[in-house]
């Protein structure tokens, strides 16, 4: 039987080959456990295959336009000294400069997404087509195929919105996928953020839920997958008060590298690729000890070659992540952020000269 | 080959084997199990002799094999209404406890299908969704346990290790013919979907490329208002401190006509969209800036060929009279003075191959 896993990516600049080592991370850990024979490139009736969706060129789209026409005004501005009313030039000049700039790539996708509803509506576009694409496709190859979506960060609100609009509210005649109808088989929301940057549906009253919150629920299965130390997903944290058994929280503490933000952090952890590899072989593909053991494994495994400067680290996060937690501010979000991945790159740095 | 001619083989191929099925007894059988018995995936994977001669006829795929000819005929209700017999007669080797619920939920399936078939196709999708509730028969495996659920609501069947094969086997199999029915069923609409998101993202690359520049606090100018369930891109936009370049041609007389390169601020305006956004018209109040003249304020048209801005600005000389300039912007300016020299360019191309012909 066909199963698809869609990926959705987070913040910051993504390029056309982003999923190849989030791929190659699943795949590793499939192999763990002998599955790694499973996956397919292609579509296939008897494989998983996995999907990248891409939404990161949508803003990219944006930011240069801003950025062609900005330079060459800034250059004549410059080279005239005129005395424009306002200093707009730096905010020109500035505009697209991402790709050299990590901080501003991550910190604009969010403003972009969460406040200029011209860019939300031409992301959720560009996802809906992909995701309705691809179940298409599927749908194709076996009319029983299995459809799954993992998400990350910014993807986790791109994710739940472009979702909960194609399943109640699609364009006109757009209505192949309404919730009733069609149900994915599993969503995974990993550093979920979809709370702290919801508008509307919001995602505790919407249909990106299982079956056993509202009958009419888009996913089978949903998985929230938040780290202890991850300041991301601390604002407004995604916690209903579901009691299914179709709806798991998954807890990780286990600090690898010091981004425990990155998506491949997430997916090299045992407790979070057992559930998602047991979501596409099947509960039985992982025996409940195989599973124990590489949990313990990982957990006892050595993390940064900086164990000093990592302990120091991790201190810094747990009293980060417990002063922003349960604020409601989306600021409180860009900022904390912004200086998580700031630290994240100042660490690294001083490491990689030496503890 | 394709996946459902595939589906169709395996089929009629575990059909021919169930006959021999006793001379293939001695071959190695997985203990059923409620994911060999439930999951689709795994049913699939069950052997002629796995499956068993007197269940064949209730294999899912035989099933979607026996009901081939119908569909192929368009008679989605009488293949619909194969597949609830069969359920019906599969039902009652389920646990007592459910046989009633189930034969239920068959009943009002026939009911709810063939009112759906007789819709009009723009009311089907809704109907599907709302009423018929498609996914109701799609079966869950539960995350922490394995089981399988049916009917995955506040209600559902849980199916578990211990629950009897034959007893698994009659809740899940309906379900997973029905299910693979119901989403052949609606195959047009998804296609239907994904055209319509396509071109819709077609005019949103058009009017991101097309359209007339925003700067940020233009861009969230333009989303205010906007419902956020709206799917179309703007066919029309506000403008608002956009600066830009342009050429003041100025002067007195004609004889005396300067040209003066300035900054150019649009304070406000406003721009309507035609063609796909590859045409445009719009009107905008402006300031002009350079380094030796006092600021002059005017107008910009925006005209939807060649996408350029043509206007009129008004600013007071040393005297304190009023002098004014045609304003015009960069791209426009190139392509009007750039003709001449383009003329000049020819006769001088076809003068030169006059002089080599002699």
């Amino acid at each position: 039987m066909a199963r698809v896993l869609m990926l959705v990516h987070g913040m910051g600049v993504h390029g056309a080959d982003w999923a190849t080592d989030v791929k190659a991370d699943i795949v590793a850990a499939a192999q763990t456990f002998g599955l790694d024979g499973g996956f397919s490139e292609t579509l296939d009736d008897d494989a998983v295959t996995l999907v990248p969706i891409s939404y990161d060129a949508r803003f990219r789209k944006w930011l240069d336009k801003w950025g062609n026409d900005s330079r060459e005004l800034v250059s004549f501005i410059k080279k005239n000294s005129i005395k424009v009313p306002a200093n707009i030039v730096g905010w020109l000049e500035n505009v697209d400069a991402t790709e050299n700039n990590f901080l501003w790539s991550h910190v604009v996708d969010v403003i972009l997404y969460r406040f200029f509803d011209l860019v939300t509506t031409d992301v959720r576009v560009s996802v809906a087509k992909d995701i309705a694409q691809t179940w298409r496709d599927a749908l194709k190859v076996d009319p029983q195929a299995e459809v799954s979506v993992l998400a990350h960060s910014l993807g986790t609100s791109v994710t739940h919105d472009t979702l909960a609009l194609l399943a109640t509210a699609p364009p006109p005649k757009a209505t192949g996928f309404l919730a009733g109808d069609r149900r994915l088989a599993n969503v995974f929301m990993v550093a979920n953020v979809g709370r702290i940057l919801e508008t509307s549906p919001q995602v505790f009253d919407s249909v990106i839920c299982p079956p056993s919150v509202r009958a009419n629920g888009y996913c089978g299965t949903m998985f929230n997958v938040r780290h202890d130390l991850d300041p991301f997903p601390a604002p407004r944290p995604f916690k209903p008060g579901w009691g299914g058994d179709d709806f798991v929280q998954i807890r990780t503490k286990a600090v690898r590298e010091f981004n425990v933000h990155d998506f491949q952090h997430y997916l090299r952890d045992p407790r979070v690729h057992v559930p998602l590899l047991r979501s596409l072989f099947g509960f039985d593909a992982i025996s409940p000890a195989s599973a124990q053991e590489a949990m313990d494994a990982y957990e006892a495994a050595r993390g940064s070659t900086c164990p000093e400067r990592l302990a120091a680290f991790v201190q810094d996060c747990r009293q980060r992540v417990q002063l922003i937690e349960d604020s409601s501010d989306v600021k409180t979000l860009i900022s904390a952020g912004a200086h998580f991945l700031a630290d994240v790159q100042e660490i690294k740095a001083a490491c990689a000269g030496g503890p | 080959m394709p996946p459902i001619v595939r589906h169709l083989t395996r089929a009629l191929l575990a059909l021919a084997a169930a006959s021999i099925a006793p001379l293939a007894a001695a071959r190695a059988q997985r203990t059923p199990t409620a994911a060999l018995d439930c999951r689709p995936q795994d049913v699939r994977t069950l052997t002629a002799v796995e499956i068993g001669a007197e269940w064949q006829a209730y294999y899912p795929d035989t099933v979607r094999a026996r009901v081939q000819s119908l569909l192929d005929a368009g008679e989605w209700t009488a293949a619909m209404g194969t597949a609830i017999d069969r359920a019906r007669d599969l039902v009652r080797k389920a646990p007592a406890a459910q046989i009633d619920r189930y034969r239920d939920e068959l009943a009002g399936l026939e009911r709810d299908f063939r009112t759906l078939v007789a819709l009009p196709p723009d009311r089907q999708d809704r109907f599907r969704a709302d009423v018929l509730r498609a996914a109701h028969w799609t079966l869950t495996q539960n995350p922490a346990t394995g089981a399988i659920s049916l009917f995955p609501d506040a209600n559902r069947i849980a199916v578990t290790d211990e629950v009897p094969s034959s007893e698994r086997r009659a809740l899940c199999w309906p379900a997973i013919a029905i299910a693979g029915l119901l989403t052949e069923h609606a195959a047009p609409a998804r296609d239907r979907t994904v055209e319509i998101l396509t071109s819709l993202a077609h005019r949103w690359d058009s009017y991101i490329d097309e359209s007339y520049s925003q700067l940020p606090w233009e861009l969230a100018l333009n989303g205010l208002g906007r419902s956020r369930r709206t799917w179309e891109p703007p066919g029309h936009q506000w403008v608002l401190l956009h600066p830009s370049l342009g050429v003041e041609v100025a002067g007195l007389h004609r004889d005396d006509l300067v040209r003066v390169d300035v900054a150019v601020l649009e304070g406000l305006g406003f721009l309507k969209y035609y063609k796909g956004y590859s045409r445009r018209l719009g009107l905008t109040g402006v300031a002009t800036f350079s380094s030796d003249r006092p600021m002059a304020l005017g107008g910009y048209v925006h005209l939807w060929f060649p996408q350029a801005k043509v206007g009129y600005v008004d600013r007071p000389d040393t005297t304190g009279k009023h002098r004014g300039s045609i304003l015009v912007s960069i791209d426009l300016y190139d392509l009007l003075t750039g003709v001449p020299t383009s003329l000049k360019e020819a006769k001088d191309a076809a003068l030169a191959l006059r002089k080599t012909r002699k």
